[in-house]
């Protein structure tokens, strides 16, 4: 067990390092000399040298790699070249904002998924296991920011519209009354459709502005997670020691519960791992599509603004979180099967 | 996305091919991805009006027979961009996934047959890509050398180089203990041989799989990377840039917003469901149990 | 009144019959063999006598149990049987025991289910019953995990999971057929004892008439879905009143005829062969530890001698066969083939070497690339050929050497699956023959064939010994195979040659240690039946 911990440490502090690495040298190739943007194209030659100095960009690439490493490591990550505050600060408030929002985006679709993947596979074969899995389908195909846009649509301008429609009979007239009391109760709940009010504006004011972003990041992970579950399942099923199982009398549903479900963990770490990946690929969208100031809107328009003080320090901390949590990963899975505990 | 499944089935093609053709997730992936593709091919010949005309007069009208899928906030047709928007899709998902197998298939066939410090390092340089979030790497690729379709399958492209390569490694590793490699290695058949004549068409249907797997999944990259601006540049309609065009006249037209999700949706899903029903059909192991 | 009773059982999936009227009965205390090649229906009558037939198996008839028709009962209630009055014990004891949990769960698991016990109780009970089945707690403690035991102790696990709550019936479906000789017969002393001990009925399954032959009082014969012939074991076997009981029992001590060869010059000779394989570190700071498969061997083989190589499984036949065929290096000594030193060959020497022994694996399904056709299977050793034959010649040679193994010309435009296994390796065998080399090695040729079609295998390489006088090291677990084959044999343990002898002499009276062990181990039908 420690053996396999620390080859897990090591070959995940390998990865950073070279991440690392990779992370800085696209930052040297990188078009666009950042003093120049800083200081506008009507600068004097010698004031933008001068700022390339007290930046410290005319030092050796090694210094200044090892600069940024360091300075990254304990919080100091230099200032923001467009808007003038320390990057930490900068990360600290999209932190707030994007953290909670993957968090329970990731809980909400495990949430939903890992039942549903039990459902269709123990019903495997009928009806509700295809009909579950035809819906996790839709939701695989759908894309995110689709997705966003019509839950604001149902959620936010819908119910706002339908009040003119009710009155005015018709077909479309009797749907919006007959959908009425959920419309009320969606305008009741007064969703915003984007922006973000600041934690300090209160918990359920800002928790309210992260409901639907996490809806619209969940559902379609959910939906993969819950086919791979179903499938991790009935792979397992289909195992000798499941056989043993029923012979020994349990019956099916338990030796669900208590045979496969564990073993199928192990696949469905695998994929929780990978999505975490994608959730924060998934933010980049999400967050510009309801105007949320975290870190994937962050990025993104750093990139835009050749911002690369922010872009390095964000990106280094995104890919942090990926190895981190693929370090966990690889660690739960010692939890889950004892055969990577000690050496056969 | 998928993780390769090394339990590979060996099947022969003829048997594959009548075999998918009975299983009802393969046959309406065909149909599904057929009308995406028979609408691209079309557009190349003909649309029902030209995607550039802008006419204000008819700005944001709902389907009517005149525009089967309504006019956008400049009048534009909204089939007729879907149909160009189509084949924009496709070219960019097809390339990338071309430069993912031609690179990454034959790194991992490497990687496989050579083991040691070779493979070991390749799986490192692997496992650093996936450690970068794959849309904020296409984002920054894009940032760097433009916006744009080229630069978007570019970036695309360079994520499904390490899945590949991943699939092809762990195929060929299921594919070398096995009886009839040891066979050609008596018969004095270089890594080489082995690996073209043994490995590859063994692990064909493997590559088959992932290749719809990721051909979808490039289609939605390239939607959400156009949804940020950086896919096809105006003129050239992109089904991403659509939405995001549509996602601020919700209000007044949300019809804009329903077609060129759908044709994303269809796309998807028709490839998801023919990648489904071929790995049905080769890996019988999920099907039979009880 | 008969504890199982087996009324008329037809089972079919779709329009296919697995089994066709089948009847019989076991009794308390009873041992019944039932005894078929594959696709007799063999499994699936142990499957349907526990309540356990794939979906989709349409199954009429009776199988009274208790007087109770299986057939016709819930799952609910089948669960209560299950376990508690029948056990079953599974063929493939690796793949049997679910590795994320310890085995004294694993065999408490039953024993609470049906008898409503306290976990520490049911442990209890666990650590009696495996320590009845040879795992005391004291070497083997109830938390090991599967993978942390041999497959032998792994089927002792099976049997106690199976045995725990003393049920009146337990079927044994192959329980020894992927275990070593040795294992297979300490298994199946086991399950005598239980049985007798506790007045339990078996169902022993198994494709060995030896086996049945040695365990069962009753017999039954199944052949496609059919009850060829039951009766007393003994007097079935002995009669043999059935052509197809007749056939069943010839072929299993079937003894190719042999002309005896005049002794060759020395064609390959192994001095001192050593390999070693590093094993995984505990840790990066440990040393690198090394597990020797083979050590320090040396033999020799004559040009037109048939020697065998026999041994547990696990003591280095196959490494050692891979280092002849230069597909594995030794870690030192050397191999000698026709005066080439093939460790320090070149490429041409290599080839050269390699035209002049050939290999033939165990399993016919794994030899053979799917995707080509047979005429491209076995004329691809013809790469090793200094000057490469032409399309049509190498057509001519093929058909050649399928011929000499019996089959036809139009063979060559086929794939692989569509032969049968015994087809198949002849396929091998007619590969192997192709470069016309002086020496095939072939590793557990016949093991995973049927009784009737391992015959005409080993008839194949008889006549190719007499006709093309072609050396042969038959690797082998099967004693009778090496007794119906070779002039010589070896014994091989722990990676070791040690015992080495004219085959029938070694084998009538082994010397060493290993040589004994495995032959008395090995199941002699001929032996059975005489006591």
């Amino acid at each position: 067990m420690i053996g396999y911990f620390f080859s897990r440490l090591g070959l995940s502090a390998l990865s950073l390092f070279l991440a690392s690495l990779v992370v800085f040298a696209v930052m040297i190739v990188l078009p666009g000399d950042p003093t120049r943007l800083m200081m506008g194209i009507s600068a004097t030659e010698d004031a933008v040298q001068a700022l390339r100095e007290q930046m410290g960009l005319n030092l050796p690439l090694f210094e200044r790699y090892f600069t940024w490493l360091t300075g990254f490591l304990t919080g100091n990550m230099g200032r923001s070249y467009t808007y003038s505050v320390p990057v930490s600060e900068l990360i600290y408030g999209a932190v707030s904002i994007s953290l909670p929002l993957a968090l329970i985006a990731l809980i909400l679709s495990t949430m939903i998924a890992i039942p549903t993947g039990l459902y269709a596979a123990s019903r495997h074969g009928k009806k509700a296991d295809s009909l579950s899995m035809g819906v996790a389908q839709i939701g695989i195909a759908m894309p995110n920011f689709w997705f966003a846009i019509l839950l604001v649509y149902a959620f936010v301008l819908l119910p706002f519209q339908s009040q003119a429609w009710a009155g005015q009979g018709g077909f479309w007239g009797g749907v919006a009354t007959l959908f009425s009391p959920a419309f009320s109760f969606f305008q009741w709940l007064k969703l915003p459709a984007g922006g973000f009010p600041g934690w300090e504006t209160g918990f359920i004011p800002a928790f309210k502005a992260l409901i639907l972003p996490a809806i619209a990041l969940a559902l379609p992970q959910a939906a993969i997670l819950a086919r791979v579950t179903r499938s991790a399942l009935l792979e397992i099923l289909g195992e000798d020691y499941i056989r043993t199982a029923r012979a020994k009398g349990l019956p099916r549903n338990l030796v669900i519960r208590r045979h496969a479900l564990r073993n199928a963990m192990i696949p469905v770490l695998t994929i929780l791992g990978l999505q975490f990946s994608f959730l924060l690929s998934g933010t980049i969208i999400i967050e510009n599509a309801f105007y949320l100031p975290g870190l994937g809107r962050m990025v993104f328009q750093a990139i835009t603004q050749r911002d690369l003080i922010v872009v390095q320090s964000v990106v280094m901390l995104l890919v942090l979180a990926v190895i981190v949590v693929n370090l966990i990963v690889d660690l739960l899975y010692a939890v889950a099967d004892p055969r990577l505990r000690r050496p056969a | 996305m998928a993780l390769p499944n090394p339990n590979i089935t060996v099947l022969p093609t003829r048997d594959v091919w009548a075999m998918a053709t009975r299983s009802p997730a393969f046959v309406t992936g065909l149909i599904l991805t057929s009308i995406i593709l028979l609408l691209g091919l079309i557009s190349l010949v003909w649309t029902p009006y030209d995607v550039s005309l802008v006419t204000i007069a008819e700005r944001l009208k709902t389907p009517s027979h005149s525009h089967l899928f309504g006019t956008d906030h400049f009048g534009r047709d909204i089939l007729s961009m879907i149909m160009v928007g189509a084949r924009n899709s496709i070219a960019v998902a097809l390339v990338a996934v071309g430069i993912g197998v031609i690179i990454g298939v034959p790194l991992g066939c490497w990687a496989a047959a050579r083991g040691g410090l070779i493979d070991a390092s390749l799986m490192r340089g692997n496992d650093v890509v996936f450690a970068f979030p794959a849309l904020l790497s296409a984002v920054m690729i894009t940032a760097i050398f433009g916006p744009g379709a080229v630069n978007a399958i570019i970036a695309i492209g360079i994520f499904n180089i390490p899945v590949f390569a991943r699939v092809a490694r762990a195929g060929a590793m299921a594919i070398w203990p096995r009886d009839f490699i040891l066979a050609a290695r008596a018969a004095g058949k270089s890594r080489m041989q082995i690996t073209l004549e043994h490995i590859l068409p063994n692990m064909m249907h493997l590559l088959i799989v992932q290749g719809t797997i990721q051909f979808s999944l490039g289609i939605l990259a390239e939607a959400g990377l156009s949804y940020l601006g950086l896919g096809a540049q105006p003129p050239s309609p992109s089904w991403g840039r659509m939405l995001a065009e549509a996602q601020t006249m919700m209000s007044i037209g949300p019809h804009t917003a329903l077609f060129p999700g759908l044709a994303i949706v269809i796309s998807v899903l028709g490839l998801n469901l023919m990648g489904d029903g071929l790995r049905d059909v080769l890996d019988p192991k999920l099907s039979r149990s009880k | 009144m008969s504890l199982l009773s087996i009324r008329n059982l037809t089972l079919k999936f779709g329009d296919f019959n697995v089994l066709d009227n089948v009847s019989f009965d076991i009794g308390a205390g009873e041992i019944l063999g039932i005894v078929g090649e594959s696709g007799s229906g063999k499994t699936m009558t142990a499957l349907a006598s526990i309540g356990l037939l794939p979906e989709g198996a349409g199954a009429e008839g009776e199988i009274l149990f208790d007087r109770r028709n299986l057939l016709e009962m819930e799952d609910t209630d089948l669960c209560d049987l299950r376990g508690d009055d029948i056990g079953m014990v599974f063929q493939e004891p690796m793949t049997a025991l679910n590795p994320v949990r310890t085995i004294g769960d694993q065999v408490a698991e039953g024993v609470i289910w049906h008898t409503k016990v306290s976990k520490a109780e049911a442990l209890t009970k666990a650590a009696q019953m495996l320590e009845r089945v040879g795992l005391p707690p004291v070497d083997v403690p109830l938390d090991r995990y599967p993978h942390e035991l041999s497959g032998g102790q792994r089927q002792r696990v099976v049997i106690a999971i199976a045995c725990a709550l003393n049920p009146k019936l337990l079927i044994a479906d192959e329980p020894t057929t992927a275990l070593d000789v040795v294992l297979q017969a300490q298994i199946l002393d086991l399950l005598k004892s239980l049985v007798k001990e506790r007045g339990t009925g078996l169902m022993l399954i198994s494709h060995d008439l030896a086996v049945v032959a040695s365990m069962a009082d009753k017999i039954v014969i199944l052949q496609n879905g059919k009850v060829v012939e039951a009766g007393p074991a003994k007097q079935v076997l002995r009669e043999m009143r059935q052509p197809y009981t007749r056939q069943l029992a010839t072929a299993s001590t079937y003894m190719p005829k042999r002309v005896k060869r005049p002794q060759g010059s020395i064609l390959l000779n192994v001095s001192n062969a050593t390999r070693d394989y590093a094993l995984p570190r505990k840790s990066i700071f440990s040393k690198q530890t090394f597990f020797r498969a083979v050590d320090e061997v040396s033999l020799t083989i004559n040009e037109g001698e048939m020697v065998a190589l026999v041994g547990r499984s696990g003591c280095g036949k196959s490494t050692l066969a891979r280092i002849i065929l230069a597909l594995h290096k030794p870690t030192s000594g050397t191999i000698e083939l026709g005066g080439i030193n093939i460790n320090a060959a070149n490429e041409a020497e290599l080839r050269a070497a390699r035209r002049q022994m050939q290999m033939v694996f165990q399993d016919p399904y794994g030899s053979f690339n799917p995707r080509k056709t047979v005429e491209w299977l076995v004329t691809e050793p013809l790469n090793l050929l200094d000057v490469k034959p032409s399309r049509d010649e190498a057509r001519g040679l093929a058909s050649n050497v399928l011929s000499r193994v019996g089959l036809d010309t139009n063979a060559l435009n086929r794939y692989p699956h569509q032969f049968s296994g015994g087809q198949r390796q002849r396929i091998a065998i007619a590969r192997a023959l192709i470069t016309q080399p002086k020496l095939i090695i072939a590793d557990e040729p016949v093991s995973a064939l049927d009784v009737s079609i391992r015959a005409q295998v080993l008839d194949v390489f008889a006549e190719l010994n007499a006709t093309l006088g072609l050396a042969c090291l038959f690797i082998t677990h099967d004693l009778h195979v090496a007794r119906a084959i070779t002039d010589r044999v070896l014994v091989m343990s722990q990676g070791r040659i040690v015992e080495e002898g004219v085959t029938f002499q070694v084998l009538d009276n082994p010397q060493s240690d290993a040589a004994k062990e495995l032959v008395n181990a090995a199941p002699d039908l001929a032996k059975i039946l005489a006591a």
